[in-house]
């Protein structure tokens, strides 16, 4: 009885808190446990790892039966520290998952393993006591390779428990306000006939004098810039080679093992599923080469995105960095993935003017969110004693996390959009197994199998790499059945959505025969016939 | 005095035991020069070490002088054995992890045993010839080397002590991507310890014996009917595929496992995860990066007679600049001295491109000069002496030089899917890819001296010409000359375009210090100026034979040290 109280209060507590705002680590963990508890048919819950602060990297597994033999969509929140959204998104997508009227024959066919947050490090800084916009995990690193660890952190000049910018009034400025808004400096451009006024850095002060603001701080690897498709070495947030941190390590380790997934969903703020992306396929001093199968596919995956999301068309995106998880996802890992910020703001007439920060203020004004922007100030500052600097700029996390009352109507669109990437899936059916007797005692048995989904078994890129599997085709005979023809085992590398496959045997002797098709992409079949 | 008792004690012991044994090592023995006499751990070179053998030979020298070596296991393999590392240098000299130091290993590639020899002798030998020759002294109080003789000891478990022979590891992979791993291995089916070819008689086979070797098989010439085929190697379709031995032990290659310009498996076929993935290329990472003093690597292979350096792929084609090649150039061109018959050349250009590969990972993820040397060349059977058909050399030297010792003779077998078969080959141990006993040690001793040569041109750092000049209002001016006599710098190229490596520091305790540069021109006070603690001045790197000259400004007339410290050259005072 106490447990169920407690439980339930727990409950109670998540929804309220959730109601709010974003929920913070220990939240989701809350959240994530209630699932499991609520759900135990359905929820099987596992920590990955553990970060260097001893948070768990938590990974749910939905499904029913036997999960690792039926098509699997991974989903990822938290892959960008500064998208508290995608944390909510992906806790949010397993809640509706499990709630939904047909949850039973959805899981019981199909396996999702959902990381609520793979960062949770770097997202835990929108919770602390000083809040910044933060991508990075919490191992230390020298990230400025100057031998001295952490020396330059960012500072709260003005007390505000917020990191903003600093802005000063110098000759060697290169800013100028911008014309769209006066409130945000942009580089001035010689072409414009522009030369500069103001020098911009991050609120703090240059603690060792490098002439870098705050390019040392706390922590850390960025998850996204960790994985090994275009990996830079070296650079601030990549850390010294690829897939070097628990984090990263740890979702690579799992998604490796788990040879169903066949989508990899996730949550940061790249995009590459409201606008069709090209698959190709590239390597070091190669050309890049389309996968034209694999590009009808984000096709079709981009128009069930703008058919269930429409307000994501025409939103900027990030340019790559390199070492991004969801080319990974692609390139190296080999399968269908997706990325999306799941919301971005966009000027009331939904044409982007070019300027993220100026969409931003536009959005903000015209659905009357307030309390976006902290109004540029001076200071005095010990780096510029002679120079008009002022604290100000658009306040964390705004830009990318709308007001959590949005939150809920996002989770049901992705939703509706995660059913139907479900139902584009690979799927093995059974067309059919039939026995034609050549002789006495002799048969010819032949199975048709089709793939019944949209996607094909693996895709193009897949197809090359050794840790995908192949479908395999087991024929069981019972004793006193011998092959004339054909093995008992035989394996086909693909089916592509909407194929078929046909393999046969010459089988002497009598009594049942049964056989068993499939991948674990696409799930399996099993017939059994009596000759 | 309790000294002097027990050293007469223990001379009174030692007299008494070589007077009770009959004949002393002296005795017998009349030094041959470069090799150690009587040493304390007796080995040979002319076998090959077993793990057992391995552990014993590296704890025999760590109990033997506990002064020089030292032994730790640096990680587990994912068979759960121990990646044993000697620490060698001089202890009382100063702590080894902060001596410019040089890292060798081997055996990565599983079938590529004799590197293990190669590690294991450099260590005996540098341990065994200290106490007598003043050269290793100096390396040894200067130095430190540390030695890992196997880095996939799973693998050579399976070489040293089972039939068949694995170049990966044995971490399970799905060759023939079925879902079920390793389920297809290689059989030794007639149980002689070696698992080699198959043939069968077939008078439509495509093969004759050859008339001169009959053990040799080739092709039927135009016109003459056939008499076998070729059925591949030892092993039978253990998982009803219809394919034999497709999904072996392992089926991957360690040597694509690493962290700098790493590609997935399709386009580096071997390749794991991703970087570090495995058990043993995750503890030497880990080790290396642990041990920044390192500045120079040895890794060894077989076969081909090689010492080649990065880059490895050519996309990295221009990280090795002028500078760079400079000092592999002065190494490699004295390795092809000191190992006659070996080459000096460059992965991607002389051979073929490879991604994820630990010389490249070591030279450009670490910025530490390193060879892997292709130990073993065909043509150091006879040397240029043999003028028969090339051919035929292996079965040749087999037959005159071991006596038939390298091969299976072929033995008639039932096998369960190809019927009446025979058996047979060269064994794994053959000249294809091994030394024959007696060639070992010599190579052994010349590839040590090209590691010594590495390890002694890792930079030396020194300080000298500390000058004084007193300035107006009880100022001075203190310049100081920081030489690096050897021929590598503390950081390459590569390394101070990325910052791989912390700067080296250079700093001045003791006076206030006004004002710190490094000189370009110290006569005509050209320099720049660390506006920034002065006091410890980063410089990016103090190239081979130069000198860089630092100058503080400082107040007061206390005394002074001066300190050099570098990652990769050492800690200096003055």
């Amino acid at each position: 009885m106490k447990k169920l109280l407690s439980s339930t209060l727990a409950i109670c507590l998540a929804l309220t808190l959730s109601a709010q705002d974003y929920s913070n680590f220990s939240q989701i963990v809350q959240r994530t446990r209630s699932l499991a508890d609520k759900y135990p048919d359905k929820v099987h819950l596992k920590s990955l790892a553990k970060t260097t602060t001893g948070k768990d990297i938590w990974v749910l597994e939905l499904g029913m039966g036997q999960t690792r033999k039926h098509p699997a969509i991974a989903i990822l929140g938290g892959v960008d520290g500064r998208h508290l959204l995608g944390v909510e998104m992906a806790m949010g997508l397993a809640e509706s998952l499990l709630s939904q009227p047909d949850a039973d024959s959805i899981l019981s066919i199909n396996t999702y393993y959902i990381f609520p947050n793979v960062q949770p490090d770097a997202t835990e800084q929108y919770f602390a006591p000083l809040r910044y916009e933060r991508t990075l995990n919490a191992r230390p690193t020298d990230n400025d390779r100057d031998g001295y660890t952490g020396e330059d952190p960012y500072e709260d000049l003005n007390n505000d428990n917020i990191i903003t910018k600093i802005r000063v009034e110098s000759p060697k400025g290169t800013y100028i306000e911008s014309p769209e808004d006066p409130r945000i400096l942009i580089p001035a451009n010689l072409a414009k006939g522009e030369t500069g006024k103001y020098l911009i850095y991050s609120e703090g002060t240059d603690n060792d004098k490098d002439g870098l603001f705050n390019e040392d701080g706390e922590g850390g690897i960025n998850f996204n810039r960790n994985f090994t498709y275009l990996y830079k070495n070296f650079t601030p947030e990549s850390g010294d080679y690829a897939v070097s941190e628990i984090e990263s390590r740890a979702v690579a380790d799992f998604l490796y093992d788990a040879f169903n997934v066949h989508t990899v969903l996730s949550f940061s703020l790249n995009n590459n599923v409201s606008v069709p992306t090209k698959a190709y396929m590239t390597g070091p001093l190669r050309p890049e080469q389309e996968n034209p199968n694999d590009s009808r596919i984000n096709t079709y995956v981009s128009s069930l995105y703008n058919r269930y999301v429409p307000d994501m068309a025409g939103t900027e995106t990030l340019p790559n960095e390199g070492g991004e998880f969801y080319t990974w996802g692609y390139q190296h890992y080999g399968r269908n993935s997706y990325a999306t910020p799941a919301w971005l703001p966009l000027p009331p007439d939904k044409k982007s003017s070019g300027n993220f920060e100026s969409d931003f203020l536009k959005w903000a004004e015209a659905n009357d969110i307030t309390d976006v922007f902290v109004p540029w100030t001076t200071i005095n500052h010990p780096d510029f004693p002679n120079n008009k600097t002022e604290i100000g700029g658009i306040k964390p996390f705004v830009k990318y996390n709308p007001p959590y009352n949005m939150v809920p109507e996002l989770i049901k669109e992705h939703s509706a959009f995660l059913n139907a990437l479900t139902a584009a899936a690979p799927r093995i059916t059974l067309v059919e197994l039939k026995k034609e007797p050549l002789d006495k005692g002799i048969t010819r048995l032949t199975l048709i199998i089709k793939n019944n989904g949209i996607m094909p078994t693996i895709n193009q890129i897949g197809e090359r790499s050794y840790f995908l599997k192949h479908i395999t085709v087991q024929l069981t005979p019972s004793s006193g059945q011998t092959l004339l023809q054909g093995n008992p085992k035989t394996t086909k590398p693909v089916l592509n959505g909407g194929e078929t496959a046909e393999f046969s045997w010459l089988v002497q002797g009598s009594g049942k025969i049964s056989v068993e098709a499939g991948c674990p992409t696409a799930g399996y079949i099993s017939s059994e016939i009596t000759l | 005095m309790k000294n002097i008792i027990k050293y007469t004690l223990s001379l009174l012991l030692s007299t008494s035991i070589s007077v009770l044994a009959a004949q002393s090592y002296s005795d017998l023995y009349f030094k041959a020069a470069g090799s150690p006499m009587n040493p304390k751990v007796q080995a040979s070179w002319n076998h090959f070490h077993t793990i057992a053998g391995i552990e014993k030979l590296c704890k025999d020298l760590a109990a033997a002088y506990p002064g020089l070596v030292k032994l730790e296991s640096i990680g587990k393999s994912v068979g759960g054995r121990d990646i044993w590392t000697m620490t060698i240098s001089d202890f009382s000299k100063g702590d080894p992890n902060r001596k410019p130091a040089m890292w060798v290993e081997a055996n990565i590639h599983g079938n590529e045993i004799q590197g293990t020899e190669m590690a294991l002798y450099i260590a005996w030998y540098l341990a065994e010839s200290f106490n007598d020759t003043p050269f290793i002294q100096e390396l040894l109080a200067q130095k430190t080397i540390y030695v890992t003789p196997t880095i996939n000891p799973d693998a050579r478990a399976i070489f040293t002590e089972e039939a068949g022979a694995l170049r990966s590891g044995i971490r399970p992979l799905d060759n023939d991507r079925d879902g079920i791993t390793d389920e297809d291995d290689a059989e030794d089916l007639n149980g002689d310890g070696f698992i080699t070819q198959m043939r069968r008689k077939n008078p439509n086979g495509r093969y004759i014996a050859d008339p001169n070797y009959p053990n040799r098989l080739i092709l039927a010439p135009e016109g003459v009917p056939g008499e076998y085929d070729l059925l591949g190697n030892e092993g039978i379709d253990n998982d009803g595929d219809g394919r034999v031995n497709e999904d072996g032990i392992g089926g991957y290659d360690p040597n694509r496992d690493w962290g700098f310009g790493w590609q997935p498996n399709f386009i580096q076929n071997g390749a794991m995860k991703y970087p570090f993935s495995l058990p043993e290329t995750r503890a030497v990472a880990d080790f290396i990066t642990a041990h920044p003093n390192i500045a120079g690597a040895q890794s060894f292979h077989n076969r081909g007679g090689m010492m080649l350096r990065s880059p490895g792929a050519e996309s990295d084609r221009n990280k090795v600049d002028r500078n760079d090649i400079a000092v592999y150039d002065a190494l490699g061109k004295k390795g092809e001295e000191l190992i006659p018959g070996y080459r000096y050349l460059v992965v991607y250009s002389d051979m073929y491109t490879t991604y994820g590969g630990s010389i490249d990972w070591v030279s450009f993820g670490r910025g530490i000069f390193n060879f892997a040397n292709e130990l073993w060349n065909q043509e150091l059977m006879y040397r240029g002496a043999y003028k028969g058909d090339p051919a035929v050399m292996e079965y040749e030297f087999n037959k005159s030089l071991l006596f038939g010792d390298a091969f299976a003779e072929w033995e008639e077998f039932e096998h369960p899917q190809y019927g009446k078969i025979e058996i047979g080959g060269f064994k794994k141990n053959s000249t294809n890819r091994l030394h024959p006993g007696f060639l070992l040690e010599s190579d052994a001793h010349r590839n040590a001296a090209f590691v010594i040569y590495h390890a002694y041109n890792t930079p030396q750092l020194s300080i000298s010409n500390v000058k004084e000049k007193t300035l107006e209002g009880g100022y001075k001016e203190i310049t100081a000359d920081i030489t690096n006599e050897r021929i590598m710098p503390t950081h390459s190229s590569f390394d101070i375009q990325n910052k791989i490596e912390r700067p080296d520091w250079i700093s001045i305790s003791g006076p206030k210090v006004i004002a710190g540069m490094v000189m370009q021109n110290a006569d005509m006070k050209q320099g720049t100026e660390q506006k920034v603690n002065p006091e410890k001045l980063a410089v990016a790197n103090i190239p081979g034979n130069s000198t860089v000259t630092v100058r503080w400004i400082v107040k007061g007339n206390e005394k002074y040290t001066i300190t050099v410290d570098s990652a990769k050259g050492g800690l200096v005072k003055k």
